[in-house]
């Protein structure tokens, strides 16, 4: 009796890794993608409210009747608006879960995917998972895709690729334009595209999001994948909602109902409850203002910013300056031993761990976490 | 842009379906397990208990230290108690998922898994996803396993067997001697076996729960299956937990940490809470009660029923006295449609739908609920024989 290997990820990720060195070092921790301010007591209420009004049992397959229609009309609300109908859209418990059960719903064993690295560490894991195989395209020095390699990665045996917007962990963000450069290398194939899409409510300065779901052909051909708990920074809540056309839908629920069924329920009433008073602009001006503050503060230590984050929780920073002989997983080790700031390296986002000499910073964190982390920085002046 | 078709099962599964018509017609609902009834007061309460606490920081954490802790508690005062560590345990977002999760951890493409018939549905899709191959097994008539049979479909392909009890339909118990018997037959193979223990601790007739994992050997390959949805009637909060050695245990979670990480926290708290002042007589009490109300109820129906259920939700009952020549399938539309009373047919739980005169009841529902689909039942008795 063996149990075999079934992915390369690593036996404990990053994220927890660093979560627990962070904890034994009392470090403060600016690793994992959790924020660590109090959700919204309105938030709390309706939870409270929708456990006492009895919905405990089984919530539909699709997803809480109530959500998925308040869910249709805060996408269509969008500043960009996104339409779709009720047989295009299922809540998931979790994108990290809904990326993985679309890989199933089309994937058959020897499978290409196509991955641009970095990227988020649950990917390759799922892929393999699924009997795939991972075809890893790396972004330039400043994240950006070169569109060659793409092309030369692209093969008869190619099913899907994996694209992130905003991008964990660079903060990218793919415009229009990108989008549609993008489908021209694809338009004449049958790839499928998996848009993580996790951070669409998190976009600064006069970024716009665009879904990989707004474009006319490529909607007919992919899966976008959202997540509350990035949007209403309920990380704990394991909920997202996965979109795609009712062709693909079909398909992802086959291997969904199967393999899951159904959400928690009071928290999808709740959830659609507060989609109904969410404040989106509100919402993002208060993380932009989280990024920004860390951002000026930086300024007072050795480290040095590439680019902005135009989006998501992260920044990414260069630390060549403090040291340029350690790996950056063996930087952040150090500085969280040291400087008692735990922190990710941007090795663990690709399946080589290629060191980079950049680790990334979670800014969805209280304002005074935010500043002990930046004094405790300072030291290494 | 083809997809391929990984299981056998209807596009909308059966309790969708029976689910559907049943509000479109207005019927009382005793087809789908899940309760009708109000969680009590303390399970809300706990909840939102957590809620007002500060869990942010456990958000990244797989499972909640008190959950933890309180869970090993609850599994060593089990009638029977199991024994465990914490690297024995791993908690995760539902049964469904628990058991694809397992299949995944061994199941390579081609693999054939023994399932015996009838089954809870999800097990071929989990099984097919994985490309693997579903081998039935039927049961006895009186749905105890028929071990020459499967002795005999054992093959240098099997990797696993599905073993389920408290059994979904039937009710029926696994007893020690199953184990060892099950054991014999599959000492000198890598058979592994996943045991679907959802119904656990709710087992009737002073009759305990043996589980898998209490075999000396087999705990040493096996996964078992636990809900806490159906020990606390919160089929809706998606919250349940394995038990199996660590290696396996290992196995568990390095596939569950990449397919969804962690579960609700809030839940999770809750749970803790729950289990901390969780009265494993009291919860066989209360379902034993409603099991005796709804046979007492059926008395004066048009079915039969053979042998009250041993644990579970579920009562299995037959109607193919009283109404020959019919599938349950169609019986079972027709008593939702005419008769305003939905329940399972049996051929549901059999992969090529064999019609078995046979209908499942969840009587996990109010008393209210209970009588008011015994007095529908009597209308029948008034009709002629559905057709």
């Amino acid at each position: 009796m063996k149990l075999s290997k079934k992915h390369n990820g690593a036996e404990l990720t990053i994220f927890s890794e660093m979560s627990a060195l962070a904890q034994k070092n009392n470090a403060v921790n600016l690793s994992q993608g959790f924020p660590d301010y109090e959700i919204d007591e309105k938030l709390k209420k309706l939870l409270a409210r929708a456990t006492n009004q009895n919905h405990n049992q089984y919530a539909p397959l699709s997803g809480n009747p109530l959500l998925i229609e308040n869910l249709i009309t805060f996408n269509k609300n969008r500043k960009k608006s996104l339409a779709f109908s009720k047989e295009e859209i299922t809540v998931i418990p979790g994108a990290t879960y809904g990326i993985y059960a679309a890989l199933t719903t089309i994937l058959e064993p020897g499978d290409e995917v196509i991955v641009f690295e970095p990227c988020y560490d649950s990917y390759v894991p799922s892929i393999e998972m699924n009997g795939g195989i991972p075809i890893f395209v790396q972004l330039d020095e400043n994240f950006e895709l070169n569109w060659d390699e793409f092309e030369n990665a692209i093969s008869e045996k190619t099913r899907a690729v994996i694209v992130n917007s905003p991008h964990n962990p660079t903060g990218k963000i793919w415009t229009e334009e990108n989008i549609e450069k993008f489908y021209s290398y694809i338009k004449d194939t049958e790839i499928i595209v998996i848009s993580d899409e996790v951070y669409d409510q998190l976009v600064y300065d006069n970024y716009e999001f665009y879904s990989m779901f707004h474009h006319p052909e490529l909607k007919k051909r992919c899966f976008s994948i959202f997540s509350f708990g990035k949007m209403f920074h309920i990380t704990g809540w394991k909920i997202g909602y996965i979109v795609a056309d009712e062709k693909l839908m079909k398909a992802f629920r086959s291997v969904h109902q199967y393999m899951m069924f159904c959400v928690n329920s009071p928290a999808q009433f709740a959830l659609a409850k507060y989609l109904e008073i969410f404040d989106v602009e509100e919402n993002r001006k208060i993380m932009q203002n989280r990024r920004d503050l860390f951002m000026d503060l930086m300024k007072e230590t050795p480290f040095e910013f590439t680019d902005l984050a135009n989006g998501s929780y992260f920044q990414v920073a260069n630390f060549k300056n403090i040291n340029d002989k350690m790996t950056d997983k063996e930087f952040a080790v150090w500085l969280t031993e040291n400087y008692k700031v735990a922190t990710i390296p941007i090795s663990a986002f690709y399946h080589n761990q290629k060191n980079t000499g950049n680790i990334r910073f979670c800014f969805a964190k209280k304002e005074e976490t935010i500043i002990k982390a930046v004094e405790n920085l300072r030291q290494l002046n | 842009m083809n997809f391929k078709k990984f299981h056998s099962k209807n596009e909308v599964n059966i309790f969708t379906e029976i689910g559907k018509l049943a509000s479109e017609f207005n019927a009382v609902n005793l087809s789908q397990g899940s309760p009708d009834y109000d969680l009590g007061d303390e399970m809300k309460k706990f909840l939102m208990e957590g809620i007002h606490t500060d869990l942010t920081q456990y958000c990244a954490t797989s499972i909640l230290p008190d959950l933890e802790k309180n869970l090993l508690n609850f599994i060593a005062r089990r009638p029977i108690p199991i024994h465990v560590s914490n690297k024995e345990i791993a908690v995760s977002i539902g049964a469904t998922y628990s058991l694809y999760v397992s299949l995944a951890t061994f199941l390579e493409a081609g693999d054939e898994v023994i399932v015996l018939e009838p089954c809870y549905e999800t097990y071929e899709p989990a099984i097919g996803i994985r490309n693997a191959i579903p081998v039935y097994v039927p049961m006895d008539e009186n749905f105890e396993p028929n071990w020459q049979k499967i002795k005999d479909s054992i093959t240098e392909k099997t990797a696993a067997i599905i073993i389920n009890s408290p059994h979904n339909p039937s009710g029926k118990l696994w007893e020690e001697k199953d184990w060892n018997q099950l054991w014999e037959i599959i000492k000198d193979t890598k058979i592994i076996v996943i045991s679907d223990e959802v119904y656990q601790v709710i087992t009737y007739d002073g009759k305990p729960h043996y589980s898998a994992f209490h075999h000396p050997e087999i705990k040493e390959r096996c996964f078992c299956i636990y809900s806490f949805e159906k020990i606390f009637h919160i089929s809706g909060w998606k919250a349940s937990y394995i038990i199996a050695n660590e290696k396996f245990v290992k196995c568990f979670n390095n596939i569950h940490q990449y397919l969804s990480f962690t579960i609700n926290v809030y839940a999770q708290f809750a749970l803790a809470k729950g289990l901390g002042i969780f009265d494993i007589e009291k919860n066989i009490q209360f379902f034993e009660r409603k099991r005796d109300l709804f046979c007492d109820l059926m008395k004066d129906s048009p079915f039969q029923i053979s042998e009250k259920t041993q644990g579970g939700y579920f009562q299995t009952v037959d109607f193919s006295e009283f109404s020959k020549g019919i599938s349950d399938k169609d019986f079972s539309i027709s008593l939702i449609k005419n008769y305003k009373i939905a329940s399972i047919p049996y051929s549901a739980f059999y992969h090529n739908h064999k019609n078995a005169g046979k209908l499942r009841f969840c009587f996990a529902k109010k008393d209210e609920t209970l009588l008011l689909a015994a007095e529908n039942l009597q209308e029948l008795l008034k009709k002629a024989p559905l057709s």
